[in-house]
């Protein structure tokens, strides 16, 4: 997968666990900080949960915890990473 | 003045529904005095401030600490806590329309939860299998989502009472409730003894209180009285 394929599906996949509790808000999300969005910790856990199927991958115990990440583009970045892990 | 009634040993939880809607002052400036970040959502950042005012509100009438006193800090995982005052803890917690503030004598975590989520997905991964079985083992799915909410609820806050918020995984320790209805947490690395209370709160709510008091004591806000707080609140210029 690529940035932008993975990109693209963080923000599908952010929209649907984050956007009924923040519609006025404009999905850039690689410009606002997570705590923009209404981040709460079920939130963050959900989103975890989510997208963790949606990538068949697991996020290790250092990566569940919401200060890790500043940005959605984090998730992207860690994602990518990881997917790059199980290529190789 | 701070009454007779706070004994040693007792942690008090003030609940408190809010009703949306802009506040007699410039909010602003009222969230740079408050220490709220100014963040995109304004219905976030409303609620982060009136958790604020509330728990001066709280502070100034029942604890006896003047408004000019209360200078707010961060411990290493990043919770608030007063400066100057080592002998009073709080927390606070918000969630939908609830807003909840737990002060306390000892350290305290306090959670307040909408019910709304897809819980089974988290309780699969975050949970102990303990915990899991406990939700999955209730006959309805009204009922599991009861169960989950409360275990969600005291595990909250207790990572909040134990100060690292999320920086502990929640799978690393268990929160159980015995045949008396009270709940406590299974972990090796805890040093207080803790003590939980849970309850539902209007009707689509959960709270959970974490506190190493002897005595709790619970009682609703009425919104009104904090925004009359801040309308009289002294804004600097």
């Amino acid at each position: 997968m690529t940035p932008e394929q993975i990109d693209t599906l963080v923000r599908e996949v952010v929209r649907d666990v984050v956007v009924d509790k923040a519609k006025a808000l404009s999905l850039d999300i690689k410009q606002h900080e997570l705590s923009d969005y209404q981040l709460d910790s079920i939130t963050f856990v959900m989103l975890v949960v989510r997208l963790e199927e949606e990538f068949e991958i697991e996020f290790a115990d250092e990566y569940l915890n919401l200060s890790r990440f500043a940005s959605f583009d984090d998730f992207v970045q860690m994602i990518y990473s990881q997917k790059l892990g199980q290529v190789q | 003045m701070s009454d007779a009634t706070h004994v040693i040993g007792t942690t008090h939880v003030y609940a408190m529904q809010t009703r949306f809607g802009g506040l007699p002052v410039e909010e602003d400036e009222l969230c740079r005095q408050m220490g709220v970040r100014l963040l995109h959502s304004i219905a976030e950042r409303r609620r982060s401030l009136i958790a604020r005012c509330m728990l001066h509100v709280v502070l100034e009438r029942e604890w006896g600490v003047p408004c000019r006193d209360i200078q707010l800090g961060y411990g290493r995982f990043g919770k608030p806590l007063l400066l100057g005052r080592d002998a009073i803890r709080f927390n606070l917690s918000h969630s939908g329309e609830w807003v909840c503030c737990a002060v306390s004598e000892s350290e305290v975590g306090v959670d307040i939860q909408r019910m709304e989520r897809d819980y089974l997905g988290i309780s699969k991964r975050f949970f102990t299998q303990q915990e899991h079985e406990y939700i999955m083992s209730a006959p309805q799915a009204e009922s599991q989502a009861d169960r989950f909410y409360e275990i969600w609820s005291c595990k909250e806050a207790y990572v909040k009472a134990i100060g690292v918020g999320l920086t502990r995984p929640l799978n690393r320790f268990t929160v159980t409730k015995d045949e008396t209805g009270a709940y406590a947490d299974t972990d090796e690395a805890s040093r207080l003894d803790w003590r939980f209370y849970q309850r539902r709160i209007a009707c689509e709510y959960h709270l959970a209180v974490c506190y190493s008091t002897q005595l709790l004591h619970m009682e609703t806000m009425d919104y009104g009285e904090v925004v009359e707080w801040i309308h009289h609140y002294p804004l600097k210029a």
